[in-house]
């Protein structure tokens, strides 16, 4: 898997729970940022929580993840 | 407070306090804020941070980070395990050794999930395995 040197030195630092790869190959929804990069989405069961990661425009360098609180909450109320 | 700000990818990081974050939500287009187990706001993180902020006070005060956006190879402990034709639980067991030895590598990315490597501690499993390994001698090694 690729990286950018900032997921591996500042988000990685910050939020070392993410389970990154299973994102990129079965992701529930994803998106295009107006920036080109792209968003995919996953459900983690065990965290019960939808992770969101970034990739660059070419789809599989990772640069940004998080846990993300509003889709949680979107796709738990459906 | 630490600010940092990472020019290569233009992202602003204001960490209010030093832990990690378990979720983090987009309050408005470009800003996060990473919050910690009691909802506390722990890092405020702005993307396109030169187009969302004037920087030019900020980096005043800011460690300036020069990153690349040159992708980095992360490996997998399978990958790994395939790279040296062993099994998971071999190099599983090699982490470990090398973590009671003070040599941790790897980046665990939860609980059930596996351990990341860059290519650099890739090869600093490969010697540590090449200098320990298991086993009886090979039949070369005993022949000389």
């Amino acid at each position: 898997m690729k990286a950018t040197e900032y997921y591996r030195n500042s988000v990685l630092v910050r939020q070392p729970e993410l389970a990154t790869k299973q994102a990129l190959l079965e992701p529930v929804e994803a998106q295009v940022q107006l920036d080109g990069r792209l968003r995919h989405w996953i459900y983690v069961p065990e965290e019960k929580k939808y992770l969101r990661i970034v990739t660059l425009a070419d789809g599989e360098t990772v640069h940004n993840g998080m846990f993300d609180l509003a889709f949680t909450r979107r796709a738990t109320q459906k | 407070m630490k600010i940092e700000y990472w020019a290569g990818s233009d992202m602003l990081n204001i960490h209010l306090v030093e832990r990690p974050s378990i979720e983090s939500e987009e309050v408005a287009d470009d800003f996060v804020f990473d919050y910690d187990e009691q909802g506390r706001v722990v890092c405020i993180e702005v993307a396109n941070a030169s187009e969302r902020v004037d920087l030019s006070e900020i980096k005043k005060q800011a460690v300036v980070m020069q990153d690349s956006m040159e992708p980095v190879e992360i490996f997998s402990v399978r990958e790994v395990a395939d790279q040296l034709d062993v099994g998971v639980r071999a190099i599983q067991k090699t982490l470990k050794q090398m973590a009671d030895a003070g040599q941790a590598v790897g980046k665990r990315t939860g609980q059930t999930s596996s351990i990341y490597l860059w290519a650099d501690q890739v090869e600093q499993v490969k010697q540590w395995r090449a200098q320990r390994r298991p086993g009886r001698p090979r039949k070369e090694e005993v022949l000389g």
